[in-house]
């Protein structure tokens, strides 16, 4: 109006960046704090690592010594010992879990009651420390004092030596009928395949009520549609179930297999740390870093294996992501 | 699936010879309440607990506070290389503990952290997963709303702080249950950034009593009970969140 | 209460521009409704105003302040979300009372006017309530209530009443009205709904793909749409459009439609002889197409037989789904005229009644 001075038309607007920037700089500051953590303790780590995995570095930097740490780890047999004992867990675990929570979950879908009752029941193993679980089990498994070995007595199997059993399983079973084995289809020890038992009944809580969500998230009309159609049991199943449970799955897949490849505490609670388990058939890689960094203080060459790993969970992860990914069916 | 904690307590209440009898027996012909004692007596558990409880404490405010706030601004700020900053937090899942142990384990003893609260708390001070759950929750709140709430008058900060939280409790209490229990399991890291006994945690403390007991398996049983219980308390009086917020995580995809 | 001002406002989200150069003025008091087609740009300029949006050009004045920088909080403009948008974690009082608190009003006064706001809509007992415990009306009360409280000096409303069902919406539409008059209120309102745009509004601003169309009164609107779509869009069913040309014959000015050939008096004569020779579309409302049994005739009026296809009785009236020569039309009628499908019948049109438009610029003649 006539009477407004210039100035007042600009009183209510105080200067202010442009919008656009207020939102960025707003933004970064939001993400921050977590990001400074991620970078600082997650992220730049993986460089130093390898900065720390070309020098013969022991409690403190030492010479450069360029490939040499990763030559040693490669001519170790150790090395390749523990690489081998760690596929064996991943092979062991990851197909267990999916199978095992699936069925699980797939059971008590179909009935409602008691379903809540029930997830708080499963989710229950996976809620309690590694080490107190681990602890139990380790008693349960022993060998002397051991309740598995009374049961497997009630069914006319002998009793094992379960934790510190390194003779390889295929090789047991091939045995007890009779038969040898070739020394390189023994398969995982015994005392591996223990500890894969107990990782399993830990960690079957969270795959079930991942799986619980998956399932209830499909539709009742996608399924009524479906029988409408006339798909019934296994074609629901394969056509229905499985394709729109997909994306769970592949969380699953995905989430189990980094688990597998750093899994640490069961195997130094369970079995003897210093030895890496009966002759070093559970030193899984983690276990083999951790003993050359902790025990024999050789960082450099602890640095090198971690790397060597690193690089092998990541292709791992993005090979999943390539030939999986595109087999999930989002809604 | 229950059996081991059924086994775990019948067999913190037996005596060692009973505990140790082949064929085991199944629930205990006498009661030895005073193992507990015995076994509590035998470490400084004490100390373990509070340390603990401390650490796990403080782990889970920070995460709750980083969490927050980078979920918000992913979910609800327009800035540039967003995407690129959630793609690296995401990346980030994928790099396996144990190649940052050796690194974060000289860049610690480099600021002089090693074997302090610090050491403990900070690397762990975020979480991605907690990240990815919030920012779910915070999408899931309908536009119109934070619009609304803009025309009553809130700042971003006010509307995260009364409307967006408020909103999101099932996820915060997972969150809280998940990283308190991060911290309250964990075992690897502390062994390595701590050295003395004071400075234990809980989990390290009985890794270590497994040892010092020796072969008093009921023994191990007591104590595996008392580190165990707080956390299966806890964890019944959240499992309606939990459930719920895991539950509607968004994993549709 | 005050003046709302768009001044060549146009904003774009990329390569979609949303709103196009709208010019518009909105009266201290007045009762404004904004209509047309999904995706027209309705939202956004009532989120341009509220400043959720910024624009991409113009200006935007709020009683003839600028605010184009000026952040929502600081408009003092209330917004009605479609979908209400309650806080769904407070009580009503909270929801109501929300808006005061963050502008720091005392919490006693705060209470009152919560109070006062709820009396008004008469939600008095619901304010212990969460949003879920209330039904869809009672919902869309307190999102009234939450803008009626903080006494703004414009309303903005995005449909609020689409989620209710008809009645509701016959019912709250009356006492929204009757609000705005009591709170002499400037409102700005969205609807995709022909009645509300019709009985509330003061002026209608028709807009279509981001442009406006027409700004007037809704009887102007009905009776004298600018161009074909604003002819179209109004009305249910919409006009009936019929090709032709003007002539002149002798002195006067005729117009022919092929079915329908009419002599053009008055204004419409006057406006048509500037566009002899040319193609023109035909307008006729379809309550314009009488029945010629009942209806009897004025000395000019047109006439022309077509038959029944189908008919639709709405009780008070009639739908005649009609074919002539080809040419689909529909009249609107008496409920007790005598039709039946296959009926060969006569209707007239009087052609004082009708619209003109260019067949090119689609704009009306004059
Ligand atoms: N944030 C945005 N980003 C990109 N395009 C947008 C955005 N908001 C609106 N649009 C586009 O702008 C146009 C107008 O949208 P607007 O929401 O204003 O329509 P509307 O008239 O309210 O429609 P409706 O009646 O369906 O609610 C649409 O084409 C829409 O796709
Ligand atoms: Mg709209």
């Amino acid at each position: 109006m006539s009477l407004q001075s210039p100035v007042a038309a600009y009183a209510g607007t105080p200067w202010r960046l442009p919008k656009a920037l207020r939102e960025t700089a707003l933004g970064y500051a939001y993400v921050l704090p977590a990001f400074a953590i991620l970078l600082g303790f997650h992220f730049l780590p993986i460089f130093y690592a390898f900065y720390i995995s070309l020098f013969n570095w022991r409690i403190r930097q030492g010479p450069f010594v360029g490939l040499e740490n990763y030559q040693s780890a490669v001519s170790n047999p150790e090395f390749w010992e523990s690489l081998k004992v760690t596929f064996y867990y991943a092979l062991g675990v990851i197909p267990a879990h999916l199978v095992l929570s699936f069925l699980i979950a797939y059971a008590l879908f179909q009935q409602i009651r008691g379903r809540g009752l029930y997830r708080v029941l499963y989710f229950l193993p996976y809620m309690t420390a590694t080490v107190a679980a681990a602890l139990v089990w380790r008693w349960i498994f022993h060998s002397q004092y051991g309740i598995l070995n009374l049961a497997l007595d009630k069914i006319a199997i002998g009793p094992q030596e379960w934790l510190l059993e390194p003779r390889g399983v295929v090789e047991l079973v091939l045995g007890a009928l009779g038969v040898a084995a070739p020394e390189w289809a023994a398969g995982p020890s015994l005392a591996l395949l223990s500890v894969i038992i107990f990782t399993v009944w830990h960690g079957l809580g969270f795959g079930v009520v991942i799986m619980l969500a998956g399932l209830s998230n499909i539709s009742g009309e996608v399924y009524d549609a479906a029988r409408v159609d006339g798909a019934e049991g296994w074609a629901l199943m394969r056509h229905i179930t499985l394709p729109l449970l997909s994306p769970t799955l592949f969380f699953l897949v995905i989430v189990s297999t980094i688990g597998a490849f750093q899994s640490f505490n069961s195997i130094y609670i369970m079995t003897d740390p210093d030895h890496g388990g009966p002759l070093g058939t559970t030193r899984n890689a983690t276990m083999y870093i951790f003993q050359n960094f902790f025990e024999y203080t050789r960082l450099g060459y602890a640095s090198a294996v971690a790397f060597v790993l690193f690089v092998i969970v990541l292709a791992l992860t993005i090979f999943q992501m390539r030939v999986l990914g595109p087999r999930v069916h989002y809604q | 699936m229950l059996f081991p904690f059924y086994w775990m307590v019948v067999t913190a209440f037996k005596d060692l010879e009973e505990a140790s009898a082949f064929p085991p027996t199944l629930w205990p012909s006498e009661w030895h309440p005073e193992n507990f004692l015995t076994a509590w007596g035998m470490a400084p558990f004490g100390r373990y607990f509070v340390n603990t409880i401390l650490v796990a404490g403080l782990q889970t405010t920070a995460v709750l506070l980083t969490s927050a706030l980078a979920a918000y601004a992913l979910a609800r700020i327009d800035f540039k290389g967003k995407n690129l900053v959630f793609v690296a937090f995401l990346a980030t899942l994928m790099i396996p503990f144990e190649v940052t142990l050796v690194p974060n384990f000289v860049i610690l003893k480099t600021l002089q952290w090693y074997n302090t609260y610090l050491a403990l708390i900070v690397p762990w001070g975020t979480s991605v997963f907690a990240i990815f759950l919030l920012r779910q929750f915070f999408l899931s709140i309908p536009k119109d709303l934070y619009d609304a709430a803009e025309i009553d008058g809130c700042s971003r900060f006010q509307f995260l702080w009364r409307i967006a939280l408020p909103l999101s409790t099932p996820a915060l209490v997972t969150i809280a249950l998940l990283s308190f229990l991060g911290g309250w399991n964990a075992l690897l890291w502390p062994l390595i950034v701590t050295g003395s006994a004071e400075m234990r945690l809980l989990q390290v403390g009985l890794s270590a009593f497994q040892s010092e007991a020796r072969v008093q398996y009921h023994l191990w049983m007591a104590a595996a009970t008392f580190t165990t219980a707080p956390v299966i308390v806890a964890y019944f009086f959240a499992q309606r969140h939990f459930i719920q917020s895991v539950s509607g995580s968004g994993l549709k995809g | 209460m005050a003046s709302v001002t768009l001044q060549g406002v146009t904003k774009a989200f990329g390569k979609v521009t949303a709103v196009e150069e709208v010019s518009l003025d909105v009266q201290d008091k007045e009762f404004l409704v904004l209509v047309g087609p999904s995706g027209c740009g309705k939202t956004t300029i009532l989120r341009l105003i509220a400043g959720l949006e910024t624009p991409t050009a113009g200006d935007i004045q709020i009683g003839q302040r600028r605010v184009n920088e000026l952040s929502p909080k600081d408009r003092d403009v209330a917004m009605v979300f479609q979908s209400y948008a309650l806080y769904p974690h407070m009580s009503v009082h909270d929801n109501i009372g929300f808006g005061l608190k963050m502008r720091h009003v005392p919490r006693p006064e705060i209470d009152r006017r919560v109070g006062e706001a709820a009396e008004l809509l008469d939600i008095l007992p619901l304010l212990k309530r969460k949003p879920r415990e209330l039904s869809g009306g009672e919902r869309q009360r307190v999102a009234l209530a939450r803008a009626v409280v903080r006494e703004p000096q414009v309303f903005l409303m995005d449909e609020p009443l689409s989620n209710l069902d008809a009645k509701l919406r016959v019912q709250t539409r009356a006492e929204l009205v009757k609000l705005q008059r009591r709170l002499q209120a400037t409102v700005i309102y969205v609807t995709h709904d022909q009645m509300e745009a019709m009985t509330m509004a003061d002026r209608i601003a028709l807009l279509r793909n981001g442009r406006l169309q027409q700004v007037d009164t809704p009887q102007r609107v009905y009776d004298a749409p600018t161009n074909l779509f604003v002819a179209g869009f109004t009305g249910s069913p919409g006009m009936n459009f019929l090709r032709g040309r003007v002539l002149a014959e002798g002195e006067s000015i005729v117009l022919d439609a092929g079915i329908l050939h009419l002599p053009l008096v008055g204004d419409l004569a006057r406006v048509a002889a500037g566009a002899v020779g040319r193609e023109v579309v035909v307008g006729v409302r379809p309550e314009e197409i009488r029945d010629a049994g009942s209806a009897p005739p004025g000395p000019r009026w047109g006439s022309f037989r077509a038959r029944v296809d189908l008919v639709e009785p709405l009780g008070s009236e009639k739908l005649l789904h009609l074919i002539a020569q080809g040419q689909s039309l529909v009249a609107r009628v008496d409920p007790r005229m005598p039709a039946a499908p296959g009926d060969e019948l006569a209707f007239v049109v009087d052609p004082l009644q009708i619209n003109l438009y260019d067949a090119e610029t689609e704009q009306a003649l004059g």
